[in-house]
């Protein structure tokens, strides 16, 4: 029969040993690489529609270090990310490019793909403020981004993962809105997108975690 | 008592002159158009490139660069000029890159898109309507606040579609949004003004400002550029001020240098500088009396046209040495009077050019240079001391006529081998433009793609409506005709301001507000209801706007495209198509044509420099009928065939020679350059005048020569200190001048009399 202290120490230790094996960097520096493409299904709200508007496509990186995202659906669209700009290409023939000054969310949202496809995420710290909640086999990170262009639009980017896999990366803008997208890992997750509840949170997590970050409105 | 009055006499009159120059020149309106000294057009299509060149729409722009960094540093930098650029007074629009229109002209296409657009029906059918939905689907796949509120109002993208429409047709190559040249060095950005083409005031104190905004901004590692024709008439006109000045004082401080070794005599230098200054008095006075505005060139070029007469007085002198003033005057009279009144025809005849600088220009000269020869036979009424006497020197002469007649034979014969390449026919160099900055123009426009307008189509017609109509006919025509290949696009006013009737057809095209928000709903139930509401809102707010007048643009960034290719002229209404993507213009041109478009295509460069040619045949005529009486006057007064031919053989074979060397430094013969010769000839016609007749004598030889040397050295010497000036003009102008006086001088001895003694 252990005695008081004893059962203290070893909750402690037990503790201890439990937030460990939750260490946000840990978690990212041991990242899954997920290959040359990565499949993804993002979600957006917008007051404009009646159901939200899903998006599907692929991420790859270009040879000169761009971030290419082709999307298929609602229309077959090439997005390309350049170290400050974005230039849009849709098979209709339209033509744009921007900086992305103007679109900082999407400078945030290179930044962190790049990481994920170079299996780099380990250095996302440089950008953003990290923290985490949750376990180490179902876990989500949260970033907050350290550069004021981008606070000004983006609250912070969560990553919701399990074990060694990234599921989910959610956008939580600064007006409420969000946007989530999802990458096809091959395996089945419940991490569905609801935006009545904080997106980020499975259904499933516990209690603790939930009350990590509030629930948002969307407009 | 009576001695000192006549020191002081030279002094007195000379400070009378200069306050009746002061009251002549507040007489006179100057004013600094560039296009005074361009020739008078004769057709429509020379009145088109007169106003292009003068007040076209490229002389509104301000082009900058930025250089010196790294690409996104150059590329932030220009975003916050541009901010900072565009509410500046004055500046009507400032564009760095492909970006939206700013409110205020973004609200007023907002407002006409609905008239702008053609072909309503078939964008409303349902197929059309789904595809453009779903194109705003894809717009929201990348979301953001603007995207929203941009598809509530544009649901049927029209903005986006008459923004690329109203954008130039090629575009320089864009990092990170902004445009750059093609090897990412330089940040470009283009200024549109509302200042008036020449208003240096105005100008000055925008650029002024623009500096100032970026040295605010700027990290002391990058560099601004600014270049276009605001800046080279700024640039101009302040170096032009600063130069002119500077070389003033030191051509004025080596004439006086040469003069005071000859002469060491202070009141004689004053009376020399009288002729000068009664010339000038006249001259100003006569424009100021006989020109509604004088142009501030005629005032710079007519001073040095008058540079002749700095020679009178020296002759004067030269001649009166050791001897009384009225004696020396009464001598050289005939000489005098004789080259006075020879170059006298010669700027009468560029009184009656058709250009009013240049008639301006022979005004000024040919009473300035009467007044001047006047004045010098009356500087020995001035009571003034007699010069010292010469030592007297055996005469060295060289009489080498041949010489003379073989220099004349090649330089003519030069001239003829190099045939039209002789005339320079670029129009631009007839205005005081620096070639560096004109070199930062053109590569800053190659840069921006912005290009000098080569060609244009241009329509005339009566009434507004009319030009507008028969615009879109054309603009019908060069879509067939883009179809087939013969260009990539242009940019036509009816892109802004379509005429009535199709105004009418568009308006009536549009379907009910209800009855569109419920093709909407059908094409796309993804959206929901209510969020077109703002865009049917505008379709109903259609019914009371006004028709489209050319004023609709006022006030906006478009304001100025729509001036720049529609304008009021003397006879109706003009319009510009700029076309672009031309590689075949007389395909173009045929296809017009044979289709019975009103609107006619022309290249620029060509009607210019037919325009040159035709203004130079123009002054050669007049020139050579000048000459031919100038031969005729000389010939009457001398009274036989050798002196007439030994007096006009010099300065014709210097002028040969000089225009030949000229036309080979210079890269052709420019108008400044004919009035370069001409001055030279002037001043080469008095040096063989009195190399001829008054050197009879041994001891008027010597007088002569010795004048002539000093005028040689004064006036060559003075040019070539011109001659120094990075203004192309005065370079031009002075190095002409330069060579054509020595040339004169050297053949007027090789020409003049054959002596025993120096043979």
């Amino acid at each position: 029969m252990m005695s008081g202290p004893l059962l203290l120490l070893s909750l402690l230790l037990n503790l201890n040993a439990q937030s460990e094996a939750f260490d946000p960097a840990f978690i990212l520096a041991n990242l899954e690489q997920q290959g040359e493409q990565i499949q993804f299904t993002e979600t957006r709200i917008s007051g404009l529609l009646s159901e939200p508007l899903i998006v599907r496509g692929s991420l790859r990186r270009s040879d000169n270090g761009d971030l290419i995202r082709e999307t298929t659906s609602p229309s077959q669209e090439t997005q390309t990310l350049g170290s400050n700009f974005v230039e849009l290409r849709r098979s209709s023939g339209y033509r744009r490019r921007f900086s992305l000054d103007r679109a900082p969310e999407l400078a945030a949202l290179r930044t962190i793909l790049l990481a994920l496809l170079d299996g780099q995420m380990h250095t996302l710290s440089d950008d953003f403020s990290v923290s985490g909640i949750g376990s180490s086999v179902d876990w989500q990170i949260s970033l907050a981004p350290r550069r004021d262009l981008i606070a000004e639009r983006l609250d912070k980017i969560v990553l919701l993962g399990q074990t060694t896999r990234l599921n989910a990366l959610v956008l939580h803008f600064e007006d409420g809105s969000e946007v989530k997208t999802q990458f096809d890992t091959g395996l089945e997750t419940d991490t569905e997108f609801n935006p009545g509840i904080d997106a980020g949170i499975d259904a499933e997590s516990d209690a603790e975690i939930t009350t990590e970050s509030p629930p948002s409105t969307t407009p | 008592m009576n001695r000192s009055l006549i020191q002081i006499a030279p002094l007195a009159f000379l400070v009378g002159l200069v306050a009746l120059a002061v009251i002549a020149l507040r007489m006179l309106d100057l004013n600094y158009q560039i296009d005074a000294f361009l020739p008078t057009p004769n057709d429509p299509d020379q009145a088109l490139v007169v106003d292009q060149i003068s007040s076209g729409p490229g002389t509104r722009l301000i082009l900058a660069a930025l250089t010196g960094d790294e690409p996104e540093t150059l590329a932030r930098l220009s975003d916050d000029l541009k901010t900072r650029w565009q509410d500046r007074p004055g500046v009507s629009q400032v564009t760095n890159g492909v970006s939206a229109p700013d409110p205020a002209t973004l609200e007023r296409l907002m407002r006409a898109r609905f008239v702008l657009i053609d072909d309503v029906e078939s964008r409303l059918s349902s197929d059309a309507l789904e595809n453009e939905l779903n194109e705003r689907l894809a717009d929201l796949a990348l979301g953001g606040e603007q995207v929203e509120s941009l598809i509530r109002r544009d649901p049927l993208g029209l903005i986006p579609e008459l923004a690329e429409a109203i954008a130039p047709a090629s575009q320089p190559r864009s990092f990170d949004g902004v445009w750059f040249d093609s090897d990412l060095n330089r940040a470009l950005l283009l200024i549109e003004t509302r200042l008036p083409a020449f208003d240096s005031a105005a100008q000055g104190k925008l650029v002024e400002q623009l500096r100032n905004d970026f040295d605010a901004l700027n990290s002391a590692r990058t560099d601004l550029t600014l270049a276009g024709p605001a800046i080279i008439g700024l640039d101009s006109a302040q170096r032009s001020q600063a130069e002119a000045q500077r070389l003033s004082i030191l051509g004025s401080a080596f004439l006086l240098l040469v003069l005071i070794v000859a002469w060491r005599s202070l009141p004689l230098l004053i009376a020399a500088a009288l002729p000068l200054a009664a010339g000038t008095v006249a001259g100003l006075t006569t424009v100021a009396l006989v020109f509604e505005h004088v142009h501030g060139l005629t005032l710079a070029f007519g001073f040095t046209l008058l540079g002749v007469v700095l020679d009178y007085p020296v002759h004067l002198f030269g001649h009166a040495a050791g001897r009384r003033l009225e004696h020396a005057a009464r001598d050289i009279a005939g000489p005098l009077l004789l080259g006075a009144a020879s170059t006298l025809i010669a700027y009468l005849a560029i009184w009656s050019s058709t250009s009013s600088g240049l008639a301006q220009l022979g005004a000024f000269s040919a009473v300035g240079l009467s007044a001047a020869a006047l004045t010098t036979l009356l500087l020995p009424k001035l009571g003034l001391q007699q010069p010292r006497r010469l030592v007297r020197r055996p005469i060295r002469t060289l009489h080498r006529p041949a010489w003379v007649w073989l220099a004349a034979l090649l330089s003519l014969s030069w001239l003829i081998w190099q045939g039209e390449a002789r005339w320079s026919t670029d129009l631009t160099r007839l205005s005081p433009v620096d070639s560096a900055l004109l070199a930062d123009d053109i590569e800053l426009r190659q840069a921006l793609g912005a290009g000098t307008i080569g060609h244009l189509i241009v329509l005339h017609a009566d009434d507004l409506d009319q030009v507008l109509v028969d615009t879109e006919a054309t603009v019908g025509f060069l879509r067939e005709a883009r179809s087939d290949g013969l260009l990539s696009d242009w940019q036509s006013p009816t892109d802004l301001l379509p005429s009535r009737a199709t105004q009418r057809t568009r308006r009536a095209s549009w379907p009910d507000p209800e009855l569109l928000g419920e093709q909407l709903r059908v094409a796309a139930p993804q959206f929901r209801p209510d969020t077109f509401e703002p865009f049917l809102a505008d379709l109903e707010a259609l019914s009371s706007l006004p028709e489209l007048r050319p004023n609709f643009w006022q006030d906006t960034a478009l304001e100025g495209r729509l001036d720049s290719l529609l304008s009021q002229v003397e006879d109706g209404w003009r319009a510009l198509i700029i076309p672009a993507g031309l590689d075949a213009p007389d395909a173009l041109s045929r296809f017009l044509n044979e289709r019975g478009s009103k609107g006619s295509l022309i290249h620029l460069r060509e009607v210019s420099e037919s325009m040159v040619a035709q203004y130079r045949i123009n002054a050669s005529q007049r020139l050579l009928l000048a000459a031919g009486l100038i031969v005729l006057l000389i010939a009457l007064r001398l009274g036989n065939l050798r002196d007439t031919l030994a007096v006009i053989t010099p300065p014709l074979a210097a002028a040969l020679c000089t225009a030949a060397i000229m036309s080979s430094w210079h890269q052709g013969l420019s108008l400044v350059h004919l009035i370069g010769l001409l001055l030279a000839a002037g001043i080469g016609l008095d040096f063989a005048l009195f190399n001829r007749l008054m050197t009879k004598q041994d001891n008027a030889a010597q007088k002569t020569h010795r004048a002539l040397n000093i005028c040689a050295i004064s006036t060559g010497g003075v040019f070539l200190i011109l001659g120094q000036s990075t203004i192309g003009m005065l370079n031009m102008l002075g190095l002409t001048v330069f060579v054509g006086v020595l040339l004169s001088w050297i053949f007027a001895r090789l020409h003049g009399h054959a002596r025993a003694g120096g043979q």
